[in-house]
């Protein structure tokens, strides 16, 4: 067999430069699908049609279709349309995009799986609707969908290797050009896969941590 | 643009194709790994712990370009379209080894004891009672886990295959569209997904029908 | 009717079970005769079900013999040699549960033939005379192509008992098989099980229904945090108790 993993060592820097794009890539998705995903859930659970059909529309197509293909439209679909985006924005948008609406499904759920009483017994007691939606709905919905959420924040990290398909400069293309530069597949994929393991490890430790400030606060 | 739906068109059976074989694939894994997962032999039980692990713990891509790119380094030759069935089935596998697994599970105990009393062995005991009444519980996590894969099967386009995501990226450059190709290719697969779920549920009612 | 002079079909000595910190049976020494109808009483969590488990070894134990037919139940086997031996033990010792478990995808009928075809008692034609034939007994001939969603918990667990019968155990373990169904319901399988007593079937009976105990039982074993209390005849033990704690029990349990 031809292996030879000292070549791996040699590139450390580059593959350390993927490692980090590819955390604050993960991590801005992660942070704008959280908040898209509750804005979406909001409006589906308005009473407003006008606004609800156009979110229910963007979930059908978004959970009905590739994020690869998804990565494509937005990057280079948009770009036919006059709409220049970097490979860096364009993947950020898709995956956050793409995640949201997922997020959208699990919080929706959450907030309805909350008895109504809870909701009633807060505005007996005069609180306003948004008070009562802040103050009481919110934080239980919450504790029931940590879980779920961070489910989808794991997929995410993993599903972030497509934008290497669009050009962007993450760890599965840092593992790429260290191959176009060694010429030796296996050992730089088997490192990617590794690091990626690695990555998600510590976002499941953090995730356990979130999930048990999120159950403590019931 | 006729001639374009007809590309489109064999694409999307290229794309049904690699996705029926993959689910096929990792229909076996996934039985395999979880019946040994919850073997009383530590021996049998880690490797498929590990095989979860590692496949949900790493990007489906990075195993595909692994298994394709790294196995022709090792002397492993494969077309793109063995690589793609053979990468998507083992990562899929490993997400429906966890879906069959809660199935067996989520099983009553005493379906169990009961076997067990009637002097069934394990094996018997799996067979006739447990599996039968998982088979129900799994229909829908596997239709789950099988959605997915279908709407990942579009990562064998980065090594070549042929189906809808890659038709669509070559019509690009031919007709300059890309905005037009790539919904196109989404109309697909929407019809695709869509008529696959009306399968699973189809599926759902006739295994719940005899109670 | 009882031969005192033979081998008990069931011997417990010295049993003890622990679940990890807690000790749940405190050594337990107890015979069940061929044809006798035993009655376990106690008030709940005294052990009962445990040991009632323990006999056909859904429990292992922690300490303590279980002889059944002449041989050791517990044995120390490799276990592969303890599955078999299991296996072949558990065909003789039927046991009905407080809540059926019922297999739920098979019909009354397919849940009392399974068994005895797979483990080649029977032929398939064999088999489904004889469970017509014991669906019949429980006065459900009419019920035998019923799934289990379809039957009361009184047709369920008639159903059960006939399942446990179809392998033509020497011994029939109960564990409350009245108390999870409605109180009009529980008439039915109480006069099944009579019907089997009258049979000379060898009975393991735990039930909290005193009436029935006296009625049907020709033994009583008192249990208490996981010891034998006292035991004996049903009108001495129900009627005349020794023990303190067999009274209390008692008079607890009558002024409900
Ligand atoms: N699988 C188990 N694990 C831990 N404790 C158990 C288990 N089964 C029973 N116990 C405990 O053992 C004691 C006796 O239980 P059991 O035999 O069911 O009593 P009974 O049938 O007389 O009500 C109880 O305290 C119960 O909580
Ligand atoms: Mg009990």
């Amino acid at each position: 067999m031809n292996l030879d993993f000292t070549v791996v060592p040699r590139m450390t820097d580059l593959l350390l430069w993927g490692v980090m794009w590819t955390v604050i890539l993960s991590v801005l998705s992660m942070v704008f699908s959280l908040v898209l995903g509750a804005v979406f859930a909001v409006v589906r659970l308005s009473s407003y049609r006008l606004l609800r059909w156009p979110v229910q529309a963007i979930s059908w197509v978004f959970m009905g279709t590739p994020l690869l293909l998804q990565l494509y439209v937005v990057y280079f679909g948009l770009a036919e349309l006059g709409l220049n985006l970097n490979a860096f924005t364009a993947g950020v948008i898709a995956l956050s995009l793409h995640f949201a609406v997922y997020n959208a499904d699990i919080i929706r759920a959450g907030i309805q799986s909350i008895d109504t009483g809870q909701y009633q017994a807060a505005r007996s007691l005069g609180v306003s609707h948004l008070q009562a939606m802040r103050k009481v709905v919110v934080p239980q919905a919450l504790a029931n969908v940590t879980p779920a959420l961070g489910n989808m924040m794991i997929a995410l990290l993993k599903e972030s290797a497509l934008v290497s398909a669009i050009g962007v400069m993450e760890l599965t293309l840092s593992a790429q050009r260290a191959i176009s530069q060694t010429f030796r597949p296996f050992e730089f994929y088997l490192a990617a896969a590794a690091l990626y393991y690695a990555l998600n490890l510590v976002l499941q430790q953090a995730l356990r941590l979130i999930e048990r400030r999120a159950a403590l606060t019931r | 643009m006729q001639r374009v739906w007809i590309f489109f068109a064999q694409a999307s059976l290229t794309t049904i194709k690699i996705s029926g074989l993959a689910i096929l694939l990792g229909l076996c894994l996934g039985f395999i790994a979880a019946l040994s997962s919850l073997s009383r032999l530590t021996v049998v039980r880690w490797p498929a712990r590990a095989y979860v692990s590692v496949f949900r713990g790493t990007p489906a891509l990075i195993q595909l370009f692994l298994l394709y790119f790294g196995g022709l380094q090792l002397g492993l030759e494969m077309s793109p379209i063995q690589a793609g069935i053979i990468g998507l089935g083992i990562n899929i596998g490993a997400y429906m080894t966890e879906s069959i697994r809660g199935a067996i599970i989520a099983v009553d105990k005493g379906q169990t004891e009961a076997g067990r009393c009637l002097g069934l062995s394990r094996a018997q005991t799996m067979a006739r009672v447990i599996l039968p009444q998982a088979a129900r519980l799994m229909v829908r996590p596997l239709g789950v886990n099988s959605v997915a894969l279908i709407k990942g099967s579009a990562i064998v386009s980065t090594i070549s295959v042929t189906e809808l995501t890659y038709t669509a990226h070559r019509f690009i450059s031919s007709t300059y569209k890309p905005f037009e190709m790539f919904i196109l290719a989404a109309i697909f697969y929407l019809i695709i997904i869509t008529l696959f779920m009306r399968l699973v549920q189809w599926i759902d009612t006739r295994v719940a029908l005899k109670e | 009717m009882q031969d005192t002079k033979r081998e008990p079909l069931i011997r417990i000595r010295n049993l003890r079970k622990s679940f990890g910190p807690l000790e749940v049976l405190k050594g337990i020494d107890m015979e069940v005769r061929e044809g006798q109808i035993l009655a376990l009483i106690g008030p709940s969590g005294s052990g009962k079900s445990t040991l009632l488990r323990t006999i056909n070894q859904l429990e292992d134990v922690t300490s303590g013999e279980i002889w059944f037919d002449g041989t050791l139940v517990n044995a120390d086997l490799p276990h592969r040699a303890r599955e078999k031996h299991l296996n072949a033990l558990r065909r003789n010792i039927g046991m009905v549960f407080q809540h059926f478990n019922l297999f739920p995808h098979m019909t009354a009928l397919e849940n009392v033939t399974m068994a005895p075809v797979l483990l080649g008692l029977h032929t398939k034609a064999q088999a489904r005379e004889n469970a017509l034939r014991l669906l019949a007994k429980v006065g459900l001939s009419d019920r035998a192509d019923y799934y289990p969603s379809r039957l009361s918990g009184g047709q369920k667990q008639r159903v059960a008992i006939a399942r446990a019968l179809a392998m033509e155990p020497k011994v029939m373990l109960f564990d409350e098989v009245t108390s999870a169904l409605d109180p009009e319901l529980v008439g039915e399988v109480n006069r099944t099980m009579k019907q089997l007593a009258e049979e000379n079937m060898t009975m393991v009976i735990v039930t909290h229904e005193l009436k029935f105990a006296a009625d049907t039982a020709s033994h009583i074993v008192f249990m208490a945090d996981g010891r034998i209390v006292e035991e004996g005849p049903p009108d001495q033990v129900l009627r005349n108790p020794l023990q303190a704690r067999t009274r209390a029990f008692l008079q607890q349990d009558f002024a409900e």
